[in-house]
């Protein structure tokens, strides 16, 4: 991916200077954290596709009114995709399940497997459970892996007020998974 | 843990603990012992993160080579129509359109004969000082409209003398009554000029019908004065004492009215009355067929006739004051320089600076009051346009 922006022969033209060089680093370190967020927001990975890209060319299209006054650049693009999604929602007024499924690349033992597989379908069934709002929080936190300050610009906050909500949807999925841990 | 408000300024400290243990946790390094669970539950949250597809990575690569310089549909480009956008632009049209509007009126306006900053003016009070006072001798009544009096105002005076109701009630009324209107004007010039003052006046009396009653120039050394009497027709009254107000500095001017219009009907109807006897009397006298009531009935034609006389007499001397005005003319010379039609000095240039930045100031003032409202108006409608977008997408998160 790196390559196939930095190479010479096929790098877009930099008439734009200083600008196009950061909108290319920033395609570079949020291409996939930006369709995660986008994926656990609408929870459709074809419409987060469509609309990640969307948001990829909006953004190149307004890279240079990009103000670091108003926030980091990865949250200016964050805050593109999510009016792109919420566009989406708006559009499909249809929620699709998470295709994305958990990819379990560790190798553990079989019990230590069957623990993993117990507690992370507990969870899927917390996330599931999740208002629009927090599933949003968690998509920016954990798949995105914005910072608070960075998650609050994206929804129009403050950062302790971030920081607040997110800690509450955590303790919510806690909670959540305690109780489906019990159950089963 | 203690429970905190959203609005609070600061986290609890044992939330923002867990919080900083998470971005750890998010970023591999370790974490305290008892926020062990914290850390299992990142890691898991992190395990269901949607990946990408390869093929998809590999075409938004492509087109982030191209710079996305694919060229967007028409339902794109439609989208893109902001609602916002149309109302500021729309707004901005506007304003532009009502700025020009009121900068071309006011342009307009000083440079209209009425409105315009002569270089005559230009040692003239700048503001009108008419006053309405009624007239003397008791001959003010009703349908009499006054005398106005603008002493020493310039042609600024004549615009005062126009606007106000004494002459917009003789017009108006103008259809239906008469009135005797006279006018009383005098100017100032430089002495060199009240000559050619004078003949200007004349040749403008001349051609609007008029007629030069009395005219006296008076020279003596370095002074010089002219004083006329001119009947103006009533109907070019107005536009002759435009033009003649025109001719040299105001001085003063006086304008008086008084309503005939009772005289005149009575004088018409008087005359009319008469001629109607007379035609029965010759009626009468034609059919007459006894000498003695054919002479009694010629005794009194001759009584009508006179009578008939009388009353055309006093009906076109009513009738004449109706149709002419006398207007009384008198021209000062004076060798004041500072006051001098031909010179232009300091403080004519600092009246005329003054002038122009009043109209300047005024209309700044007029274009900031029409476009302020506007301004915030637009301000206001983006503002509230973008909280209803804000708001309509974020209720997608509701649902």
């Amino acid at each position: 991916m790196e390559e196939a922006l930095s190479s010479p022969a096929t790098k877009a033209p930099s008439h734009s200077g200083a600008a196009e060089t950061a909108f290319e680093a920033l395609y570079r370190s949020s291409r996939d954290d930006l369709f995660a967020y986008v994926a656990g927001l609408l929870r459709d990975r074809s419409a987060a596709e469509d609309v990640t890209a969307l948001a990829f060319e909006r953004a190149y299209r307004k890279r240079s009114r990009f103000d670091p006054a108003r926030g980091s650049r990865r949250a200016w693009l964050f805050g593109i995709a999510r009016n792109a999604a919420l566009d989406e929602l708006r559009r499909r007024r249809r929620t699709a399940e998470l295709i994305g499924e958990p990819q379990d690349t560790e190798t553990a033992a079989p019990e230590q497997q069957a623990e993993v597989a117990l507690r992370r379908a507990a969870l899927r069934q917390a996330m599931s459970a999740l208002d629009g709002r927090e599933r949003e929080l968690v998509s920016l936190k954990f798949f995105a892996g914005l910072s608070n300050a960075e998650i609050a610009t994206v929804i129009g906050t403050t950062a302790t007020n971030a920081g607040t909500r997110l800690h509450r949807t955590v303790e919510k999925l806690r909670r959540a998974c305690d109780e489906v841990a019990q159950r089963g | 843990m203690k429970s905190h408000n959203e609005a609070d300024e600061t986290l609890d400290p044992e939330v923002e603990r867990q919080l900083q243990a998470i971005d750890r946790a998010l970023m591999g390094a370790e974490i305290e012992p008892d926020l062990a669970e914290l850390a299992t539950l990142t890691a898991d949250l992190r395990e269901q993160r949607p990946e990408p597809r390869e093929d998809w990575q590999r075409e938004l690569d492509e087109r982030a080579r191209a710079g996305f310089g694919r060229r967007p549909t028409l339902r794109e480009r439609l989208s893109r129509i902001r609602v916002r956008g149309v109302l500021q632009a729309t707004g901005a049209v506007v304003s532009v359109l009502l700025a020009t509007v009121i900068i071309g009126g006011g342009i307009y306006t000083l440079s209209t004969p009425n409105g315009h900053d002569d270089s005559d003016d230009s040692g003239a009070a700048t503001s009108a000082d008419a006053t309405l006072v009624p007239l003397e001798g008791g001959a003010a009544t009703e349908g009499s409209v006054g005398n106005l009096n603008a002493p020493a105002g310039g042609k600024e005076a004549e615009r005062a003398s126009d606007d106000d109701g004494l002459q917009r009630t003789s017009r108006e009324g103008a259809q239906n009554r008469k009135q005797d209107r006279s006018a009383s004007l005098q100017l100032k010039t430089s002495t060199r000029k009240v000559r050619e003052v004078s003949d200007e006046a004349i040749q403008i009396t001349e051609s609007v019908g008029g007629v030069v009653l009395s005219s006296q120039l008076n020279e003596r050394g370095s002074q010089a004065s002219a004083d006329l009497q001119l009947s103006i027709p009533t109907s070019e009254l107005d536009a002759t004492l435009d033009r003649l107000t025109d001719l040299a500095t105001v001085e003063s001017l006086n304008e008086a009215a008084v309503d005939i219009t009772e005289p005149f009907v009575s004088a018409r109807d008087r005359l009319g009355d008469a001629r109607d006897q007379r035609l029965e009397l010759l009626e009468a006298l034609g059919n007459a067929t006894i000498e003695e009531q054919a002479e009694a009935l010629r005794k009194q034609l001759r009584e009508v006739r006179k009578e008939v006389s009388r009353a055309e007499a006093r009906f076109d001397r009513i009738a004449q004051q109706a149709r002419l005005s006398d207007v009384s003319l008198q021209v000062r010379g004076t060798d004041d320089d500072g006051e001098s039609d031909d010179g232009w000095s300091l403080g004519d240039a600092i009246d005329d600076a003054l002038t122009a930045l009043e109209a300047v100031a005024g209309a700044l003032l007029i274009i900031l009051a029409v476009v302020l409202p506007l301004a915030i108006t637009a301000a206001l409608v983006t503002l509230i346009i973008h909280w209803a977008r804000r708001r309509s997408r974020e209720r997608a998160l509701d649902e």
